[in-house]
């Protein structure tokens, strides 16, 4: 009797474990694929009709059922815990998704199939049929029940996805394992060599959940909305270009760099203000420089000015400006810029390369990676901002994109006092891009400058009207106190970490 | 006990690394030969120069006045032994004091003492072979601030008028990492899983270092400030010099694993020494000398890729006589006042020759002093002071410290023990593996002996070219029986073996991103503040100048730091300038 009461606390935990595994494919399947109706409905769809096979399959078990309980509990712990981290990573590669998506909720509806069959007929000799069914069935809805709740309002909140799966492939294995006792006078031989499968497929679990955090990382970074048209790894950086039905978007990193849709809105605000700035002191720009923008579109916008002379771009990645140079979207898109004669392109480290002495440009247009490291933090410095006024006038301008005033507004300020620190005169000014929400730049000179009025023809987003308006800021993405970025301090970069801990934490 | 050059590499693993290590690769490596090492040499010390000086200076007949009056004599005011911090310092106040008749002589072929490094050369960037950082210095210490001021190493002050190191030569941020259950961490202190009670103790820890960085004695001196000869000698200081650091913990009930480990780190880091052989006082001068306020920060760093090197290459700035790879043999005091003192000064070719000078700087290793100073070694008990005598500012006040004091000069000297280490920089193609915190400019593995490395390249700027590291290594004999010391006498390959097993706990890859690999070893690198040293007679005595000779290396003031070795060569020239003004006023009159 003591055995019979045991077992149908099995009965509940793997009632919930059972479901549990289903909710997983079906929100995984809404995540990845969208439309929840359609992925939750075919995901109940194949899971219950695989129960349905596997209780069907269970009249071939034969004398063995305990033993063959203990198996599939095992195998549905290895399959059904590992089902999210799996595939999550047929979504990261882009392959397979569907197919293993339903192969898994087969599989595991399958195995789930069996467990109550094979239970019952454990469990007949020591219960009456009537009450078999009812505690059986009632332990299960129970079961059932738990899982439904305990799934949208602890487990995907406090776990995710990754770790909820994995959990309760733990637990699964430990009925298995607890079997192995229980039912130890019905399996007879092999228990030792049982026992030990069990306890090897709960160190993997185990394993798992430990490096929940990294995988989570990990694929997240190869998330992308639309279809990967091109990817590469480079010494530096991950670059991947996607492709939806309204243009295509360049990732550094897993970090959108710019959608194809707007980016004209960012480019014309990065480029022009600087520009027109020095051409209203009454001065020609000859000499620009772009420290970043590989992708060669600030490039493009450079390049409306005939009288620029002389441009150059460093950029760190070879692969980023080979990239732009090549990439027929890309080339069309920044219309060939890099290949210009006039342009030079040089692949080096930014910070080394302004040690070097150059002569002075009249324009430059700063476009950086936003801080999430150190080694881009550098570039953010009292010491950078430095060593770059080595390289401009007195009449030079300065453009720097400068993350979004709204969502990292500390990061904002902090990049443009530490200009200030710098001996530098810094005007705030934001524009609005889709993609990116509302974006801020500075523009910077060594003496007192007064905002651009002008804006030249034939732009897209600005025109005079709203080149002055950039440089009104309302409210809520105004001055607020911050510290001052050094190299031994890196303050922006906790700046942007904290700021960055709004993510999708349900992942 | 058997010969390095017989032992097999678990053998030297063990030794220089701990059993932990030794056993786990050791495995391995019976199964599969080790891949090739990088090439690379043994750089630094000429000991040839240094066993011909020997050999001389044994045999007394090669200075007797006849062999003398035949070598070519040089006359000056000042000959200066060793082109360390502390004769580089006092060479460059001598000379700003109007003093230009001045030697200078170094045994190796380059000047700067254990402050050495080298510029880019066989590596990507400039490496240090020493000491590479000094902590900024807090606004009482002006004449370091002017030394550093006229380098361009401030820029400006803080709230509180302390010096703000430029922003270049500040170690990046994050400052440290640590390498502990495979991964890395931010900081020093083992806090990943760390207990209640362990941090309960760090922060207890804390609390006592704060309560001594606010105590003052009646006289209102700290216990710990740079230079130490500032700070108190109360009895309640002079106490903490009798026990050792490890006993002072366990005596504050401070017995957390990770805590002892923390400090046991410092220790290292600084001494060359373990817990349990760090006088409690200088392990808490440590951590308490350059904090400004209790629960201040502690005084940021200053450093360069050349680590102190950069330092040292400004103060020989200007030193038209400096002297490279010349040994002094011998220094003979002056028999009377009216005399001078005899420096007979040796070249790699074998050629003497004689420096005839009014007053002596001795700025090398108190230990060589004995047998290169003709008389000292059984120089009676007590100091000899000349007028010019600027003893210790503990000397009257504390007789009982006498009771154990030596019987000769020599005999005090050779209680002056010094540390020997091993540098050695790395060239990388890239950076190896690792999981964990990003790069830090100091990384440390905890558990290992080494002091992990310096993240030489990054400390530059530079995050994405070929990496330079600097790994750091103190010999410490902790148990007589074990053999560490003679690692020391380890060839390169052994070395490269160690360096490249140690690092390979943190980075799997280490051996194949490796394309070269030097090694320096210091014999004597750094004095030991073991307990009762500071404060104890034999310091006091070697600190004293004996018959126009004056002692300016860091160690007559215990600590081996380079703002001592500094301040004790500021001290000694002022003294022989106003000697030397002194004389001349006697003679004009």
């Amino acid at each position: 009797m003591r055995q019979a009461s045991l077992l149908l606390l099995n009965v509940f935990v793997i009632a919930i474990c059972g479901l549990v595994y289903e909710l997983v494919a079906g929100a995984l399947a809404s995540y990845v694929l969208g439309d929840s109706v359609t992925q939750f409905s075919t995901c109940i769809g194949v899971y219950l009709s695989a129960m349905g096979l596997g209780a069907w399959l269970s009249r071939f078990v034969e004398n063995s059922a305990s033993r063959v309980f203990v198996e599939v509990e095992l195998a549905v712990a290895l399959i059904g815990g590992f089902s999210a981290p799996l595939l999550f990573s047929a979504f990261a590669y882009g392959a397979f998704f569907r197919p293993l998506l339903y192969l898994i909720v087969g599989i595991v509806g399958t195995l789930v199939g069996l467990e109550l069959p094979l239970l019952m007929r454990i469990l007949r000799d020591s219960l009456a049929f009537k009450d078999l069914i009812s505690r059986v069935l009632t332990f299960d809805y129970i079961g059932a029940l738990v899982a439904s709740i305990a799934f949208p309002l602890f487990l995907v909140p406090q776990l995710g996805l990754i770790r909820t799966s994995l959990v309760f492939g733990i637990a699964n294995a430990l009925v298995g394992l607890w079997g192995t006792w229980l039912l130890a006078d019905s399996i007879h031989r092999g228990l030792t060599l049982l026992r030990w499968r069990a306890g090897i497929v709960i160190v993997l679990l185990v394993g798992g959940v430990i490096q929940a955090d990294r995988f989570t990382q990990w694929s997240e970074e190869r998330l992308y909305d639309g279809q990967i048209i091109h990817s590469s790894t480079s010494n530096y950086q991950r670059i991947v270009v996607t492709s939806d039905q309204v243009g295509f978007q360049l990732y550094l990193n897993g970090n959108l760099q710019f959608s194809s849709v707007d980016e004209y809105r960012y480019h014309e605000a990065l480029v022009h203000p600087a520009v027109r700035s020095f051409i209203e002191q009454e001065r020609v720009p000859r000499r620009a420089l772009i420290l970043g923008g590989g992708d060669g579109l600030a490039m493009r916008e450079l390049l409306r000015y005939s009288s620029l002379e002389s441009l150059t771009l460093v950029d760190l990645d070879p692969a980023m400006t080979e990239l732009a140079s090549t990439f027929d979207p890309l080339v069309e898109l920044n219309q060939a810029s890099l290949l210009d004669p006039r342009v030079e392109v040089v692949n080096d480290d930014a910070m080394l390369w302004l040690e070097q002495p150059h002569e002075p440009f009249d324009v430059v247009i700063i476009d950086f990676p936003d801080p999430s490291n150190y080694a881009l933090g550098k570039l953010y410095t009292t010491r950078f901002f430095r060593m770059l006024s080595r390289v401009v006038t007195d009449d030079s301008r300065v453009a720097i994109q400068a993350t979004s005033p709204l969502f990292t507004r500390r990061c904002f300020w902090c990049i443009l006092r530490t200009m200030e620190a710098a001996d530098w005169h810094v005007l705030p000014y934001q524009a609005s891009v889709p993609s990116f929400g509302v974006w801020g730049f500075g523009l910077a000179a060594r003496e007192p400058l007064v905002a651009p009025s002008t804006a030249p023809d034939g732009l897209k987003h600005l025109d005079a009207d709203t080149m002055q308006s950039l440089f009104r800021l309302p409210t809520d993405l105004g001055p607020i106190p911050v510290e001052i970025q050094r190299l031994d301090n890196q303050i922006l970069v906790r700046y942007h970490d904290e700021a960055a801990m709004v993510t999708p934490e349900s992942l | 006990m058997t010969s390095p050059a017989s032992w097999n590499r678990r053998q030297i693993i063990t030794t220089a690394l701990g059993a932990a290590v030794g056993l786990l690769p050791g495995c391995r490596y019976r199964r599969t030969p080790l891949s090739p090492l990088p090439p690379g040499e043994l750089v630094g010390a000429d000991f040839s120069l240094g066993h011909l000086v020997r050999d001389q200076a044994r045999n007394d007949s090669l200075f007797d006045d006849s062999q003398l009056a035949s070598l070519p004599r040089v006359e000056c005011d000042v000959v200066i032994v060793g082109a360390g911090v502390s004769g580089l310092s006092a060479a460059r106040r001598l000379k700003q004091q109007g003093i230009d008749d001045l030697v200078v002589l170094e045994l190796e072929s380059v000047s700067g003492g254990t402050a050495r490094g080298d510029q880019a050369g066989a590596f990507s960037t400039p490496v240090p072979w020493g000491a590479h950082y000094i902590p900024a210095p807090m606004k009482h210490q002006t004449e370091l601030i002017a030394l550093l001021e006229e380098l361009g190493a401030l820029e400006g002050v803080d709230s509180e008028g302390h010096p703000i190191p430029r922003e270049e030569w500040s170690p990046r941020a994050p400052e440290s990492r640590f390498w502990f259950r495979g991964s890395w961490y931010e900081g020093l202190y083992a806090w990943p899983g760390a207990s209640d009670d362990d941090l309960n103790q760090l922060h207890k820890f804390e609390s006592l270092i704060d309560a001594w960085v606010a105590w003052r004695d009646e006289q209102g001196r700290r216990a710990f400030i740079i230079p130490a000869d500032q700070g108190s000698d109360s009895a309640e200081v002079r106490a903490l010099d009798r026990l050792s650091m490890h006993d002072w913990l366990v005596s504050h009930e401070l017995t957390s694993e990770r805590l002892l480990d923390y400090v046991d780190y410092a220790c290292r880091d600084d001494y060359g020494l373990g817990l349990r052989q760090t006088s409690a006082w200088a392990g808490l001068f440590y951590f308490a000398a350059r904090q400004a306020t209790p629960e201040g920060e502690s005084r940021p760093y200053l450093t360069w890729p050349e680590g102190n090197g950069f330092v040292t290459r400004f103060l020989a700035r200007g030193l038209n006589r400096l002297e490279t790879s010349t040994a002094v043999a011998r220094v003979i005091p002056a028999a009377s006042v009216s005399e001078r003192a005899r420096v007979i000064a040796v070249r790699p070719d074998g050629s003497r020759r004689l420096f005839a000078a009014k007053q002596v700087v001795f700025a090398a290793p108190q230990m060589l002093a004995p047998y290169m100073i003709a008389g000292y070694d059984s120089s009676a008990l007590l100091p000899w002071r000349g007028t010019d005598g600027e003893g210790d500012n503990a000397t009257e006040s504390n007789e009982e410290a006498w009771e154990a004091a030596p019987a000769t000069r020599g005999e005090a000297a050779r209680e002056f023990r010094y540390a020997a280490w091993v540098v050695a920089n790395l060239q990388l193609d890239r950076a190896p593996k690792e999981t964990g915190h990003e790069l830090a400019w100091d990384n440390v593995i905890l558990g290992s002996k080494s002091l992990g490395y310096l993240a030489t390249s990054y400390q530059r700027g530079d995050d994405h070219g070929p990496p330079v590291w600097s790994w750091y290594y103190p010999v410490i004999d902790d148990d007589p029986s074990q053999p560490r010391r003679r690692l020391l006498e380890l060839d390169r390959d052994a070395w490269a073996e160690i360096v490249l097993t140690d690092l390979e706990r943190a980075h799997g890859d280490i051996r194949e991103r490796v394309q070269r690999l030097d090694v320096m070893r210091w014999g004597h690198a750094m004095i030991q503040p073991v307990p009762g040293f500071r404060f104890g007679a034999a310091r006091r005595l070697g600190s004293e100048p004996w018959r126009g000779i004056h002692f300016a290396h860091s160690d007559t003031s215990g600590l081996p730091l380079f703002e001592e070795a500094f301040e004790r060569g500021l001290r000694v020239a002022d003294a022989i300038a106003k000697r030397l003004k002194d004389d001349a006023g006697e003679e004009a009159a």
